[in-house]
């Protein structure tokens, strides 16, 4: 089992979670716990399996061995009479992701709805709201999301940032118990990441359980509680943002981070040598 | 030479007697190819190759051999092994099983071009398959299969001329009566090329106003 710390259940549980695509295994005995109001952070090179272990958490993906409980009940998996476990009711598995909301990289918005009903529709199909009511709650979402005026748009017509403001309001319709975001700026305009890290931000900010893969260090370190480093389907790295960004234990971490700072520095580094300040006369 | 009108007035019982025969047995047959295309469509999606391979037998068979071909069989091949039927059916059955064919693939390139991350989405908010398939896939679906769509059902209802050769008296068997009475051939032969294109430009320009109010949220 996963490790309890002040006595608190964890609201999300990994436990020695392997995973194959094939020959290639992509996630090799990985643990996690994820506790009530927690931000977590994976990051890694790409590759690593850092989406992978999110698709498992929501059982969008199957994975072969270890154990992931959701609020204390095994996801995606039942005992057979044999003692081997097989896969679960649909049922049972749609009732566990109930309580897991996710956002991706690309959105995956239903282009065919309206932003309104983009975010009432799980509440209508799934949560057995009445019309009326899932529409004032996605009313009352887009608007924490700063959308309120395109609620009757298609979302093809929005940016990209917008776009994902609705992915993250269809996520908090559901009043989901966590949320887990998928490189959810990856497809982004520089310009438009912004916007959307904001409201992560202010979720954060407001005690949303979370767990976020991202390639954005610098919001991970602002936002995190714990940040994990992931290589090879293995966890080699768990700390908090401190720990992991300036002081990593692991060999593996500390090149990662390197190349991304050297990147950084470099590119600052020539603009500030190449772009001329307008001198005012 | 002259442009004889009159030939064409007089004719002009005959002419709508088979226009309406054309349009009828097109009707039939694109209701039975679109039924039929969408559940053998449904049927190639299967992850069974005891499903998959005997529609796309089907698929294959029907659309590899000319509609001529398929016809002559059915209305002239199946009396020798004791199936006889009358032109109508045949006509009807004959438009219907190639068209289903050619609707099968649509549907199915329909379904295909719903995007894998959208049906994710729709898993991990638990929305169960059932209600993925009615109010995600199918909606959009329908609306990529539009243009096609329409494209087929225009060929069929050309194609609806082969009919004439198992003595459906449609709209070419009228015209083709009509030049062996009178052996006329410009004025009745462009009374047929007007009446189809006639049709054709109408379904076209229904086509066109669907695509448009269905695919809105793609412009």
């Amino acid at each position: 089992m996963a490790e309890r710390s002040n006595g608190e259940a964890l609201l999300l549980s990994v436990s020695n979670v392997s995973k194959w695509f094939g020959d290639h295994q992509v996630l090799n005995s990985v643990s996690l716990g994820v506790r009530r109001s927690e931000v977590v952070c994976i990051i890694g090179p790409s590759g690593s399996g850092k989406s992978t272990l999110l698709r498992c958490m929501n059982f969008l993906e199957e994975y072969e061995s270890g154990e992931i409980l959701i609020g204390g009940k095994l996801m995606g998996y039942a005992a057979a009479p044999s003692g081997r476990r097989v896969r679960d009711a649909e049922r049972n598995i749609d009732a566990l992701r109930r309580g897991v909301a996710m956002v991706f990289q690309q959105f995956n918005l239903w282009p065919h709805m309206s932003v309104l009903d983009n975010v009432a529709q799980p509440l209508i199909l799934v949560h057995g709201k009445a019309k009326a009511d899932a529409c004032a709650k996605a009313r009352a979402v887009l608007e924490k999301v700063g959308l309120g005026d395109k609620i009757d748009e298609y979302p093809l017509r929005l940016s990209g940032g917008q776009q994902q403001r609705v992915g993250i309001a269809r996520a908090l319709a559901v009043e989901p118990a966590a949320i887990l975001f998928d490189e959810p700026t990856s497809s982004l305009d520089p310009e438009l990441v912004g916007e959307v890290l904001q409201v992560m931000k202010q979720l954060a900010s407001e005690g949303m359980t979370m767990v976020i893969v991202t390639h954005e260090m610098h919001f991970a370190a602002e936002v995190a509680d714990r940040v994990i480093f992931l290589d090879r389907g293995i966890k080699v790295e768990e700390g908090t943002p401190n720990e992991v960004f300036f002081n990593p234990r692991n060999e593996r971490t500390r090149r990662f981070l390197e190349t991304w700072a050297e990147r950084n520095s470099l590119f600052a580094k020539k603009r500030a040598d190449t772009v001329q300040t307008p001198v005012v006369q | 030479m002259t442009f004889d009108l009159s030939l064409l007035a007089r004719y002009a019982p005959q002419l709508l007697k088979g226009l309406e025969l054309t349009v009828v047995v097109w009707l039939a047959g694109c209701l039975l190819a679109v039924v039929l295309g969408f559940a053998l469509g449904c049927a190639l999606l299967s992850r069974h190759r005891v499903v998959t391979f005997p529609v796309r037998c089907y698929v294959e068979f029907f659309r590899g051999t000319p509609l001529l071909v398929q016809l002559f069989v059915a209305y002239y091949g199946g009396p020798s092994i004791g199936i006889t039927l009358n032109a109508f059916t045949v006509g009807v059955f004959g438009l219907g099983f190639y068209g289903a064919a050619y609707f099968a693939e649509i549907f199915r390139a329909g379904f295909a071009s719903v995007s894998a991350g959208q049906i994710d989405a729709a898993r991990s908010f638990g929305i169960p398959r059932g209600s993925r398939i009615r109010r995600i896939i199918l909606p959009q679906m329908l609306v990529l299969s539009v243009p096609p769509g329409i494209t087929l059902l225009i060929i069929l209802l050309k194609d609806t001329a082969i009919l004439s050769i198992v003595t459906l008296p449609e709209l070419t068997f009228q015209v083709t009566g009509m030049t062996i009475e009178t052996f006329a051939f410009v004025e009745p032969f462009a009374a047929l090329a007007a009446l189809y294109w006639g049709l054709t430009e109408l379904v076209a320009f229904l086509g066109r106003r669907a695509e448009y109010r269905l695919g809105r949220y793609l412009q």
